[in-house]
């Protein structure tokens, strides 16, 4: 799978700063089919880094790059067309319905005045379909739980028929059973339409588990690069994380798991309750 | 319910309904005031202005028609076309439901600038108005600013903040400038369609307006996903500056060129987009052409009001619009704005 041919995108020397904050020169390339999970503490530049690969941010140093051009020089709409960026939620303010919410997503491809389209409607039902959430299009988004409506807003994402897939902590909120699906679905959609994919979370058993590659950053600095099972070494994520962790491979899937490490009790008596 | 997919036919549809409803309110407005006209004479008065034909109707029925109640017709038509589409405008660009040149105080900034170009020309009336809604808007947008966030409330109590100040300023001028003129007081602070322009004019008022909303028009799509948010917009291929830009000076622009010829009429834009939203849905492609049409029915209606509830005498229009406009603004305040922060405070949980 190391053929240069099916390199998407590919980060060049980049660096980024903000006021208080410095994101290290960094090299990066993604395929097509890929799954890439980047994980850190927080404020250690993995939405940043995200925003630059979405064409959001302008870097200081360096280029991103899809497919040889450089994505600051695509216009909005070209973009819009191949990359597709799912954010952190925000809120709507006015009541929209599912089915035009995922309609949004076709808004690079409609000329002026561009009401959709039957085919337009037709992706955005297939997209619907997708997410396991064509049954909710008659619903306000607002409406909707956490679950359901983190499938609709990847679901606009998927009517942009990208060929980049973003994902910015897309499990923020959900639980373990959401979390499991939504990545698994993500899995598929890098395997089988392969999407190249690179997705932010804090969920590292997650990310261990699903990605194909893990990029760890912390303070700005990608400390490694790598398979899970190169990325997840106990002493570096102990240093990385500040907390006592180990870390195992579970017998099936052969992927790496972290868990904290037991708390170790005082004088060989039961623990004493905490209070905060 | 099915939901609806936004299809033009739809869009020529709502329009056409719309348009049907003001062109017979149109009809029921030039008959009615202190003389009632019967409709068939409006009709035939209408038919001899075209034709120049000057036998087949009463004199004093074609001055009234033609000369009194048509340019002010088509002035309500005009402001209340161009207030809807502003309101509709600034709540996509503040991303605020509530929104509107008047009580954001932008309506108040385009009086005092028309009002301050008198001292050298009326002519420039037009664009120091528009140049004081859009001073006015972007001191507003600033001082609603919280930490480089727009704060919902913060921003309304700026505007309405400003919309006070801007006011005091105005009976100032009014009273140094020309003594105790009540008509002017009226006039500059809650609008009055009583003393519209020459026809040649409101042609050229309704040319700039039309252009003005047709920019907003254009603009629509974009300002669907504007309210998703920002980023999110961007990433959907928005150029969210430019659009941004666009829209505040589109509207600033509309709601300067009323304002100069009504004075300040307010809750216009912000009752005219919410009842089009609550009765066609809140797709920007089908609001901005509804709401010109709806603003219009709405202003047309309450001039109609304002001519007739103390006939032979009448009420300066910004007053009906502000006995019914205020407390459906009180309304909207506790119900939607209330329930989406409860909704916001819910989710951060």
């Amino acid at each position: 799978m190391s053929d240069a041919a099916s390199v998407l995108v590919e980060v060049r020397q980049v660096a980024f700063s903000y006021a208080h904050f410095h994101l290290a020169t960094v090299n990066l390339s993604l395929r097509r089919g890929e799954l890439l999970a980047i994980v850190g503490p927080n404020a250690s530049g993995k939405s940043t880094l995200l925003h630059l690969l979405a064409g959001l941010l302008e870097p200081e140093a360096g280029a991103v790059l899809l497919e040889g051009r450089p994505v600051r020089g695509l216009d909005l709409r070209q973009r819009a067309r191949r990359i597709a960026l799912v954010q952190q939620e925000s809120p709507l303010l006015f009541p929209v319905r599912v089915l035009p919410f995922a309609l949004q997503g076709r808004h690079a491809r409609l000329g002026l005045l561009g009401l959709e389209t039957r085919d337009d409607v037709k992706i955005a039902q297939q997209a619907l379909e997708t997410t396991r959430s064509l049954h909710l299009a008659d619903r306000f988004v607002q409406e909707l739980s956490g679950g359901e409506k983190q499938r609709v807003v990847l679901a606009r994402a998927l009517a942009q028929q990208p060929e980049l897939l973003l994902l910015d902590e897309p499990t923020l909120h959900l639980d373990i059973g959401f979390q499991t699906e939504l990545l698994r679905l993500v899995q598929r959609l890098a395997r089988r339409e392969r999407y190249a994919v690179a997705l932010v979370t804090h969920e590292l058993n997650l990310a261990a588990e699903f990605a194909d590659t893990v990029l760890l950053l912390h303070q700005g600095r990608v400390l490694r690069h790598g398979p899970p099972a190169e990325v997840f070494e106990r002493e570096l994520l102990e240093q990385v994380f500040e907390t006592e962790l180990d870390v195992f491979t579970h017998p099936e899937s052969g992927r790496p798991r972290v868990v904290l490490r037991g708390a170790e009790t005082e004088g060989g008596g039961a623990p004493e309750p905490t209070t905060s | 319910m099915k939901t609806p997919v936004l299809t033009s036919a739809r869009v020529l549809r709502v329009c056409l309904l719309l348009a049907g409803v003001l062109f017979l309110l149109s009809f029921v407005s030039l008959a009615v005031g202190a003389a009632s006209i019967p409709v068939v004479d409006v009709g035939a008065a209408l038919w001899s202005g075209v034709t120049g034909a000057t036998d087949s109707v009463a004199a004093d029925y074609r001055t009234i028609v033609l000369d009194v109640r048509l340019p002010r017709l088509l002035m309500a038509m005009i402001v209340g076309a161009a207030l809807g589409v502003a309101g509709a405008g600034y709540q996509a660009l503040l991303r605020n439901p509530l929104a509107d040149p008047y009580v954001l105080g932008v309506s108040s900034g385009a009086a005092l600038g028309a009002l301050l170009s008198l001292l050298v020309s009326a002519r420039l009336a037009p664009l120091a108005a528009f140049a004081g809604a859009v001073l006015t808007i972007a001191a507003v947008y600033f001082l609603g600013q919280r930490r480089s966030e727009i704060a919902p409330y913060t921003l309304l109590l700026a505007g309405i903040i400003m919309a006070s100040f801007l006011s005091g300023l105005i009976v100032f001028l009014l009273y140094w400038l020309s003594g105790r003129d009540l008509r002017g007081f009226i006039f500059w602070l809650m609008g009055d369609l009583s003393n519209p322009p020459a026809l040649g004019y409101l042609f050229w008022l309704g040319v700039g307006v039309l252009a003005a909303i047709a920019v907003v028009y254009m603009l629509a799509g974009d300002l669907n996903l504007l309210l998703s948010g920002e980023p999110e917009a961007e990433s959907l291929g928005v150029n969210v500056e430019r659009t941004k830009l666009l829209v505040y000076l589109a509207a600033s622009f509309a709601t300067g060129l009323a304002v100069s010829v009504s004075g300040a009429i307010g809750y216009v834009g912000l009752l005219v987009p919410h009842l089009v939203r609550l009765l066609f849905g809140g797709d920007y492609r089908l609001l901005v052409p509804a709401t010109a049409l709806g603003g219009a029915v709405v202003l047309v209606t309450a001039d109609m009001m304002a001519r007739t509830i103390v006939a032979p005498s009448e009420l300066p229009v910004g007053a009906v619009m502000a006995l019914v406009g205020a407390p459906v603004f009180i309304y909207l305040l506790r119900s939607r704005l209330a329930a989406r922060t409860a909704a916001a405070e819910g989710a951060g949980k």
